[in-house]
C-alpha cells in the first residue's frame, strides 16, 4: 500500500516534471547572446544570471515573466531585492544584465 | 519582568529585516535552501486540539529555529528548544513539557525549476531528557510557474525512557500544493499521512490528515498558517491542529 502510493506520487513529477524549460527563465543560446552584446554580457556572465535567477529567486517568490517589467525598471528591482536574496555585486549584475538582454528578446 | 523581555524580543523582531526563505508549507519542507551568508529566525506555534478518545485535550507546541544558509546547496539549523503546553485527559496532568533540541541539515541536489524534478536529503537529530530521536528525509519538488507542489518521504526513529530503551518507528509521507495569486498571498493545501512501528514491530494503521494552507508575505515579513484535519478516526491524534511557522531573517 505505501510503495505503490510513494511510485505514483513519484511518477506524477516525472511525468510533469519533463516539460520544457520555463519560459520565464529561456537558456543561454546563441541568439541570447548575440543579444547579450547589448548590455556587455557574455556567455559565462548570462549563464551566471540565468543560474542566480533560477536557483535564488524561486526562494522567494514564482519566476516572474520579464517581458512584463519595463526594462529601465528592472536595475532597481534586482538591486531592491539582492539584500533579501544575499547576491554578491557580480551575482547581482550577472542577473540584470541576463534580465535585461532576455527582457530586450 | 516577563512582559518586558517579551516586549524586547517582539520590538527585535519587528526590527529585523526580512524575507529570504518565506515557507510556502508547515508541514512540507521545500527543496530550496537559504543562500549562503542568510541567518533566520523561524517560530513555530502548532495547536492541536480534540482527540476521538479524548474530547477535552488541548496541546500547543513551539519551536525556535536558527537556520544558517552554509553553502549554495546546503543550509543547517539549530531547534534551539521544542516545548509545549498541555491538557487533557490522554496528555495526563495539565502542564508545560520541554522535548528537546535539534540539528538540521539539508542539502539540495537538483533544482526544482530546471531539473525535471528538485530533490534535496534532509537529516535531523533531536536530543532530549531520555530522548533521543533521527528524522530522515527525501524532500522533492516541482514548480510550475506560480504553482509548486513538493512531497516529504520521511523516515523517524525515537528511543527514550531509562537508557532509551524504549523505541519506536515512524513512516511519514506529506504532499503539499501551492499557488502564488501575488508575490504577498500564496493559497494551498497540505495532507500528512503517518504509520507508526511501535517497538519496530508491527505496524500501527495509517493516520491520514488534510487541510488548506496560506502565507503572507508583507514587505519585511512573512507568516504560514495550515490547518489541518483528521480524516482516520485515530485514537491518540489530534482531530484538529493548526500550525503558524513565521521567520525573520538577517
Amino acid at each position: 500500500m505505501k510503495l505503490p502510493a510513494i511510485v505514483l506520487i513519484l511518477s506524477g513529477f516525472v511525468v510533469v516534471g519533463c516539460q520544457s524549460t520555463p519560459p520565464s527563465a529561456p537558456p543561454v543560446t546563441q541568439s541570447l547572446i548575440r543579444a547579450g552584446v547589448r548590455e556587455k554580457a557574455d556567455g559565462p556572465t548570462l549563464a551566471e544570471g540565468r543560474k542566480v535567477f533560477v536557483s535564488r529567486c524561486i526562494v522567494c517568490h514564482a519566476l516572474p515573466d520579464i517581458g512584463l517589467y519595463n526594462a529601465a525598471r528592472l536595475p532597481g528591482i534586482v538591486g531592491w531585492m539582492s539584500g533579501r536574496a544575499h547576491l554578491n555585486p557580480e551575482q547581482k549584475e550577472a542577473l540584470t544584465k541576463y534580465l535585461l538582454t532576455v527582457r530586450s528578446q | 519582568m516577563l512582559r518586558k523581555a517579551l516586549a524586547l524580543v517582539l520590538s527585535l523582531f519587528l526590527a529585523i529585516p526580512a524575507f529570504a526563505g518565506a515557507r510556502r508549507f508547515t508541514y512540507v519542507y521545500e527543496v530550496t535552501t537559504s543562500p549562503p551568508g542568510d541567518v533566520e529566525i523561524e517560530n513555530w506555534v502548532t495547536w492541536k486540539t480534540r482527540r476521538p478518545n479524548d474530547h477535552g485535550f488541548n496541546q500547543v507546541e513551539f519551536r525556535h529555529e536558527l537556520e544558517f544558509g552554509i553553502t549554495e546547496k546546503f543550509q543547517a539549523a539549530v531547534y534551539l528548544v521544542d516545548w509545549n503546553y498541555h491538557r487533557g485527559v490522554s496528555a495526563g496532568e495539565r502542564g508545560f513539557t520541554l522535548s528537546g533540541s535539534a540539528l538540521e541539515l539539508i542539502y539540495n541536489f537538483t533544482n526544482p525549476v530546471d531539473d525535471p524534478i528538485g530533490f534535496s536529503v534532509y537529516q535531523e537529530f533531536q536530543g532530549g531528557y531520555r530522548r533521543f530521536e533521527s528524522e530522515s528525509k527525501l524532500l522533492a519538488q516541482k514548480n510550475f510557474g506560480k504553482f509548486v507542489t513538493a512531497y516529504n518521504a520521511t523516515l523517524e526513529a525515537e528511543w527514550e525512557g531509562e537508557g532509551l530503551s524504549e523505541r519506536q518507528g515512524e513512516f511519514q509521507q506529506s504532499l503539499g500544493l501551492s499557488y502564488e495569486i501575488s508575490p504577498h498571498l500564496l493559497l494551498g493545501a497540505e495532507f500528512v499521512h503517518e504509520i507508526a512501528f511501535p517497538d519496530w514491530a508491527e505496524a500501527e494503521p495509517g493516520k491520514f490528515f488534510a487541510g488548506p494552507n496560506f502565507s503572507i508575505r508583507h514587505r519585511e515579513s512573512w507568516v504560514t498558517l495550515t490547518a489541518l484535519a483528521q480524516i482516520t478516526r485515530a485514537g491518540d491524534e489530534p482531530d484538529f491542529q493548526l500550525r503558524s511557522v513565521f521567520g525573520f531573517s538577517f
